[in-house]
């Protein structure tokens, strides 16, 4: 049956045209990619823009330390070595477009962990100047990264602070040039908060790897771009495999056949599964053999992250019921998976590893720069297999039904309803709690997506914490609501038992939430895990089931609707303001 | 045999088929009539396993349905409403495709799908794709795509909607040739093609059996009182008279030249047939008039 749904998919005209088209997109991007990598390693992409290919000439203080090293290992960088007012004299006439100025004692100061201060000084008229800043200003930022892990290696001091200065000095108009300067002066230094440390370290080691890595984790983060291609189009395939069966009604003889019912699903996504392993290994294997990809290993994360966004794609393909409606679908699973897979690994490039860590993605690029342990490895593996398999076992489970070939189709609270409707212990029906208790899981992604959502938008307009942490309170608060919501559908509840919905939700969401904060814990600071989440259990946990509880009783008694929304909604909010002030 | 036992379907709330007992002896060709949204296509959907029954059980061969789903529907050809044929492929592949799965060893598939093509009148057309097929060459395709696998049991769907009087035809005569050793369940709008084609017929409405019997046994049952308009040479007062006092016969209508009398069988008129008759018919309802007024005086 995978065979023949290969041998269908490659007589199909529009797959053929998809596998065109991304076969000739990837064709072009070979060279491109290599010009680009090869700009990124040479310095920066914005030179590629603006600058062209001459070289920038810049002005440094001095001439001995680590800093300056890997400045001018960029082949972008004519050096000179220039005191600081003959170097603003230059940089004013235009001879060089930035200067450097580093403390005397810069080397010193960094090798004992002790702060010091970057001045990076530049013409904004200037747009080679403007290219240069933002190269160096990369390099100053990765500098100090290094700098800061070496520090917590030596150290293994938690949660360090970091403050990036990494704005692009845009200028507005005629200015004066010195007062353009002192503005930079003002906004663009690099400041490294260091403490006296007596302590030798291992430092140069951090700082070559920063280098090396540096370069490299850019390089396999563009391999990702090209990579992600055939993954997202094959995801598309699959549920165009699963829906053209609906809208032609040709899935009525698939259900027919002889074979049970589960094969049909599982053979359309075997056969996505191994055309795209087959691309992916014929990609990975071709850039490995033209050398921009350093270590054909990468196949497996990329796998699993294939596995990942099928199994997402299969179970939109069985739960909609034509094109229109899993258009919609895709298009917001696909922007937050690909907010989800780039934003960790972006995080990962930024230095964020232990969060990014979660990503397949980002075991893509730890691999490609030659640095992850297995330990690293089953991390990001992990987590995406485990998800994916429970989402295949769900698509599977829902494709058993009839409902879904052939309507009407349940709602996710009807489904609920169906697994848990007739739960009883002794005879006491505890199907509400339940019901209430698994939306409590679900009411974790509905949050999370809109916190985020509105978070930002939130930021952007208002730069209040407080909005901020009342809106996620509130939006917390309506997402467990859903699970009493439905559960009030169905059984008609008395003021207590709502409490006991509303509790139960409270409880699940807490349960969850605790678990996937403590898996990030358990990354970072292992040592605090167990603390943390039993910290957690009790704080937030208690909070979660009182707020909620109250509102379940909003929930059975409408009379009390509102006021019970907003009192669990102030007790959130409340305990938020004191997580907040306790952090600070 | 195929045993439907207490077999009831509901979509969400709506019940689209109520407590369906029938058996069906092997060797038969059963009829299922009725009106649109029946219930004819759930009740034939349930039968080839492709939707489950909410309650009840089917049992063919002695095999619960839900239990060996796949041994069952090895056996089961199945004719869908509409052909929902793959347009991509030619029509060979797509008979090949479907041999496949359905487990016909690749050495005879080949062999199978020429038998076929040409049973259907569709040799010529091996090659072309399934999108340049007429609504009747689709059906006919279907219809050999059904039976690739020489199935025990064959499912048919409606299968002359939509075609044209000589097409129909052709397809009638076709499930005749088929009749000699297979079970045949058939569904249909017309009574008169159930008639024609099957030896029971089940009547299906809003979801019910309302009756499930031979054809003959249908008549019986349902067409109690035949009528008959005669004419006779002289119509003497002497015999109206003598028709008028029988139990057995009822003289619906009079008039100067014809009689129209109601009797419960034929040979009840024999001395009326003795006279001169200058014109006779049967007026007799058909099983289709039958089959409206049962169904028709319900849905009103
Ligand atoms: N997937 C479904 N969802 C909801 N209702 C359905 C579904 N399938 C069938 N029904 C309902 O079940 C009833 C029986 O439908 P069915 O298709 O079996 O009728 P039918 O006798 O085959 O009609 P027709 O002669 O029009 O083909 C109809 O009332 C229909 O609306
Ligand atoms: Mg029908």
């Amino acid at each position: 049956m995978v065979k023949w749904e290969i041998s269908r998919l490659f007589k199909n005209r529009k797959f053929k045209i998809a596998f065109t088209l991304q076969l000739l997109v990837i064709l072009l991007i070979i060279p491109l990619f290599g010009s680009y990598v090869r700009s990124l390693e040479e310095g920066g992409f914005f030179n590629l823009t603006i600058g062209g290919k001459g070289y920038i000439p810049i002005g440094v203080s001095s001439e001995e330390n680590s800093l300056v090293d890997i400045i001018s290992e960029n082949d972008r960088f004519d050096i000179l070595f220039l005191e600081r007012e003959r170097g603003l004299e230059l940089l004013r006439s235009g001879r060089i477009s930035a200067l450097l100025i580093l403390e005397e004692d810069f080397e010193i100061k960094i090798r004992s962990y002790r702060s010091s201060t970057v001045w990076i000084y530049i013409d904004e008229e200037n747009p080679k100047s403007v290219s240069a800043y933002s190269e160096l200003n990369t390099i100053v930022s990765g500098f100090k990264d290094g700098v800061i892990e070496a520090r917590i290696r030596d150290l293994s001091i938690e949660d360090p602070e970091i403050e990036l200065f990494t704005e692009l000095p845009i200028g507005n108009g005629q200015e004066a040039i010195d007062q353009d300067m002192r503005q930079v002066e003002e906004e663009a230094p690099v400041e490294e908060e260091l403490e006296v440390v007596e302590r030798p370290s291992s430092i140069q080691d951090q700082i070559e790897r920063t280098r090396e890595t540096f370069e490299d984790e850019r390089g396999g983060y563009i391999v990702l771009l090209v990579l992600l291609l055939p993954l997202f189009l094959s995801g598309g395939m699959l549920i165009d495999l699963l829906i053209s069966e609906k809208e032609r009604r040709t899935g009525e003889m698939l259900l027919a056949l002889p074979t049970e019912r589960q094969k049909i699903y599982y053979s359309k996504f075997i056969s996505i599964g191994t055309i795209i392993f087959s691309q992916l290994l014929f990609w990975v294997l071709a850039l490995y053999y033209f050398g921009r990809v350093s270590n054909p290993l990468i196949i497996f994360p990329l796998m699993v992250t294939a596995i990942l966004l099928l199994s997402i794609t299969g179970l939109i393909g069985i739960y909609s019921k034509n094109y229109k409606d899993s258009s919609l679908i895709v298009t917001v699973t696909f922007i937050l998976l690909f907010i989800m897979l780039f934003g960790t690994s972006t995080l990962y490039v930024a230095g964020l590893k232990e969060i990014a860590a979660i990503s397949p993605l980002s075991l893509v690029i730890a691999i490609e720069s030659g640095t992850f342990s297995v330990r690293e490895a089953l991390v990001s593996i992990l987590p995406s297999l485990g998800f994916s398999l429970g989402l295949i076992y769900l698509s599977k489970t829902l494709y058993k039904k009839d409902e879904f070939y052939f309507g009407p189709r349940p709602s996710i609270s009807e489904l609920t309803y169906e697994f848990a409707g007739k739960l009883r212990l002794s005879g006491i029906l505890y199907s509400p709690y339940y019901i209430a208790f698994i939306f409590g899981f679900i009411a974790i992604f509905i949050s999370i997506i809109l916190e985020i959502f509105f978070g930002i938008i939130t930021l952007y307009f208002i730069e209040s914490v407080f909005v901020i942490l009342f809106l996620w309170a509130a939006i917390e608060e309506f997402s467990k609501s859903i699970g009493v919501f439905s559960a009030a559908k169905y059984f008609p509840l008395k003021w207590y038992e709502g409490m006991l919905s509303g509790m139960a939700s409270g409880f699940g969401f807490a349960l969850l939430e605790n678990i996937i904060f403590t898996v990030f814990t358990l990354n970072i600071f292992p040592e605090y895990a167990l603390r943390i989440f039993v910290m957690r259990t009790f704080l937030s946990g208690g909070v979660h089931i009182v707020s909620t509880g109250i509102i379940g009783i909003g929930i059975s008694e409408r009379r009390y609707l509102i006021p019970a929304f907003i009192l669990g909604i102030m007790i959130h909010f409340l305990y938020n303001i004191t997580v907040l002030r306790g952090v600070l | 045999m195929i045993e439907f036992l207490g077999v009831s379907k509901s979509f969400g709330n709506h019940k689209a088929l109520e407590d369906a007992n029938i058996t069906i002896e092997d060797g038969t060709t059963i009829g299922i009539v009725g009106p649109n949204g029946a219930g004819k296509t759930t009740l034939i959907r349930l039968l080839c396993g492709i939707l489950k029954p909410t309650e009840g059980q089917i049992v063919i061969d002695g095999k619960d349905l839900e239990k060996y789903p796949t041994d069952i529907k090895k056996i089961i050809g199945y004719l869908p409403e509409e052909p929902n044929l793959y347009e991509r492929p030619k029509a060979g592949e797509l008979l090949e495709y479907f041999g496949l799965l359905y487990g016909v060893p690749r050495g005879k598939v080949h062999e199978r799908i020429d038998e076929l093509l040409a049973l259907v009148g569709l040799s010529d057309r091996k090659d072309w794709r399934v999108s340049s097929f007429s609504k009747g060459m689709r059906q006919r395709l279907a219809i050999s795509r059904a039976l690739i696998h020489d199935p025990k049991i064959i499912v048919l769907d409606e299968p002359t909607m939509g075609l044209d009087p000589l097409t129909s035809r052709r397809i009638r005569d076709f499930i005749k040739t088929l009749k000699k050793d297979k079970t045949i369940i058939l569904c249909s709008h017309y009574m008169n093609e159930a008639e024609q084609l099957c030896d029971k017929i089940a009547i299906i409405d809003k979801g019910k059996i309302r009756a499930y019997d031979t054809v003959e046994n249908l008549k019986k049952i349902y067409i109690k009182e035949k009528m008959f308009k005669v004419g006779l040479k002289n119509m003497k007062s002497e015999i109206l008279d003598r028709i008028s006092c029988d139990e057995k016969l009822k003289i619906l209508e009079r008039r100067e030249n014809y009689i129209i009398i109601k009797a419960e069988d034929y040979k009840d008129l024999s001395y009326i047939l003795k006279e001169e008759v200058i014109y006779f018919e049967d007026l007799t309802p058909s099983l289709e008039e039958v089959f409206i007024e049962l169904v028709g005086s319900k849905n009103d």
